[in-house]
């Protein structure tokens, strides 16, 4: 007798909601029934219109840190309340670390050496990778986005002028370097004009931010010198009073262009565009076709808008 | 400590290495390349490139009779997969042309040479974003010999970097074209004037919100105003000044000649001046001003009062707006540094 037919699950990806603000995560984590997969998609129903329809599993996880500033690098206090929350609520905890200078590494060497083993941490340089691997090895390394480099020109009126440059990271060497550096994971962006084929890599698995892309970034914050002397405006190395946390900016673009599409603004020192039907609908087709296991939602310091978590 | 400079042609190098150039480096695009994947593609640069692997030879060949190297650039920030075996197919090609290094951007690639073992140096670009001793460790790991620091370094960070690989040779920015951004980090295009142009100098209008949904106070709303106008200065100096130069053709713009001692102190190798796209009387101009600097003897304070005056503009050394390295500004004895306005 044949056994009886049965349909194998669609591919979906699992849902983490990253934060760069501790309040922010709070608010998140400890709504009631934050865990349960109805309120993960209730969360990007609202935060992320274009993700609610894509096969989504449950949320999973929180990732705690910023990906583009090593000022906002959390302290200890911090962290250590962010993973208790996290891990209390039922849910896996990671953590996301910048570029850094040496400076930094020495405050992001004390916050690892609170993670429990096993702790995925999202590196977006690869010396940092190379230390994960040599002083804390029992932490899971993931190459994060800003590793993941392909054109994202969010202005661009149309494919052909991405073309030449291509999207595509994932090289020979790019396999190589993962490899030997045991990175488990990438994360990457969707690019403009991506097709489903962009998001998919050969070694290891994959994830993608949602409902924005970074397009640049860099060491000099413009909304971070809002408080500093003018002689001491946008120099390298600047402090700042984190105003990025405050304040947010839509860029609108002016004369000839005035009908553009893509919606670019910026947080602190990064410039990120909001996803397009057109990006939303090639993730979806790569979630179904099982390229992309995970999605990472962008649960604060994105766009100043009304349904931001702080809101 | 040398001087490197960017060569967009064979006969370049006659003429920089006599105005005191140590060292050059140059972008190279064959036509089977630009036929398939385009001219910006290989090196990030649309001009300024040799044409092919014979003027290549011919500039290394210029190169070597007057005891100068050079370095070739293929320092996309990657490169995707359908063009990996062209890429690898014409550096071997640079190689055989005798170049001296390749500057590497993407560790990545990087990884695949390390394996390959070129008959050449490898140089890590800039656009390799490389901010600290770790990742140098790594491109060391990788088989780096020289490390180009990215623009947005301050003198202590390469300080310790140099200190804790007394090995590795380690390269700085000191005169030319700056960036707004970290150039590694940066993935957007410099797009045709009517489409906006470089992202950094495209004219949005900014419109702040609070992320805690309330409106802006009169005073906040003022403070922003006032912060974008300095920013809007500071994006004029930091591109040339609006493209200026002096009568005598020095150009304005980014500028790290002052920190020369600090940066031989600090244990800096080689000071690069930027500028693969410029016409060659810029960057003649821009290797005088250098080795001018790099020749004069004398304590920081002079070598900085020396530098301060030869554009004859202290205007724009004291709006610290120029500076690669504005911390310089700050030490006893600069001159800049005792007219610098202290606040708004």
């Amino acid at each position: 007798m044949m056994p009886p037919a049965t349909s194998m699950p669609l591919p979906s990806a699992e849902v983490a909601v990253s934060f760069t603000e501790l309040e922010s995560l709070m608010r998140f984590v400890r709504r009631p029934s934050a865990a349960a997969e109805s309120d993960g998609l209730k969360f990007l129903a609202l935060e992320a219109p274009q993700v609610a329809s894509m096969p989504v599993g449950r949320l999973a996880r929180i990732h705690f840190g910023n990906e583009f500033c090593q000022r906002l690098l959390p302290s200890a206090e911090a962290l250590r309340a962010a993973l208790a929350t996290v891990t209390s609520g039922g849910l896996q905890f990671g953590l996301t670390l910048p570029i850094l200078t040496d400076d930094g590494i020495e405050r992001a060497d004390a916050l690892l050496a609170l993670l429990p083993e096993g702790t995925e941490v999202a590196l977006n340089d690869w010396g940092l990778v190379r230390r994960l691997n040599r002083r804390f090895p029992h932490l899971k390394s993931t190459a994060g986005r800003l590793l993941c480099r392909m054109l994202k020109e969010p202005r661009a009126p149309s494919a052909a002028y991405l073309q030449l440059g291509g999207h595509g990271f994932m090289t020979p060497g790019f396999e190589q370097l993962v490899a030997r550096l045991g990175v488990g994971r990438v994360e990457m962006d969707v690019p403009p004009f991506a097709s489903l084929h962009d998001m998919r890599v050969s070694r290891g698995k994959l994830a993608v931010h949602v409902p924005f892309g970074f397009a640049t970034t860099g060491r000099i914050c413009r909304i971070g010198n809002l408080r500093r002397a003018v002689a001491r405006k946008f120099e390298t190395g600047h402090g700042c009073a984190r105003e990025c946390l405050t304040y947010g900016t839509v860029m609108t673009p002016s004369g000839a262009r005035a009908g553009a599409q893509t919606v670019i603004f910026q947080r602190g020192n990064t410039l990120f565009y909001r996803h397009t039907a057109q990006m939303a609908a090639a993730l979806c087709g790569a979630i179904s076709a099982g390229s992309v296991d995970r999605l990472v939602v962008s649960g604060d310091w994105h766009e100043a808008r009304s349904t931001d978590l702080r809101a | 400590m040398k001087l490197v400079a960017p060569i967009c042609a064979p006969e370049d190098v006659a003429v920089l290495a006599a105005a005191g150039a140590d060292e050059f480096y140059c972008g190279l695009v064959p036509p089977e390349w630009q036929m398939r994947f385009g001219r910006s593609t290989l090196n990030r640069r649309m001009s300024g490139n040799l044409h092919n692997f014979g003027e290549l030879a011919l500039t290394v060949a210029n190169a070597h009779a007057l005891g100068k190297t050079v370095a070739v650039a293929c320092n996309a920030q990657s490169y995707p997969r359908d063009r990996w075996n062209e890429l690898l197919g014409t550096l071997e090609g640079i190689a055989e042309a005798g170049a001296d290094a390749l500057i590497i951007g993407d560790f990545g690639l990087l990884a695949t040479l390390a394996e390959r073992r070129l008959p050449l140096r490898m140089h890590l670009s800039s656009v390799a974003s490389c901010h600290n001793v770790e990742t140098a460790a790594l491109a060391v790991d990788l088989g780096i010999s020289r490390l180009i620091l990215p623009r947005h370094v301050t003198l202590k960070e390469m300080r310790r970097i140099c200190a804790q690989l007394p090995a590795l040779e380690v390269e700085s920015f000191v005169l030319n074209d700056g960036c707004v951004f970290e150039e590694g980090s940066c993935h957007t295009l410099h797009l045709p004037g009517p489409l906006g142009g470089p992202i950094c100098l495209d004219r949005f209008q900014y419109q702040y919100r609070r992320s805690d949904g309330r409106a802006l106070s009169g005073t906040e709303a003022e403070a922003l105003r006032a912060n974008d106008e300095v920013w809007d200065k500071w994006l004029w100096h930091t591109f040339s000044c609006g493209f200026t130069v002096t009568p005598e053709g020095l150009p304005y713009g980014p500028c790290g000649l002052c920190a020369i001692p600090r940066l031989a102190a600090a244990g800096i190798c080689a000071v690069k001046i930027a500028g693969r796209e410029s016409p060659l009387e810029r960057r003649l101009k821009s290797v005088e001003m250098v080795r001018a600097v790099l020749d004069r003897r004398g304590g920081e304070p002079q070598v900085a009062a020396f530098a301060e005056g030869l554009r004859k503009r202290p205007d724009l050394c004291r709006s610290g707006f120029m500076c690669y390295y504005r911390e310089i500004l700050r030490s006893p004895g600069n001159r800049a540094s005792a007219r610098t306005p202290k606040s708004a």
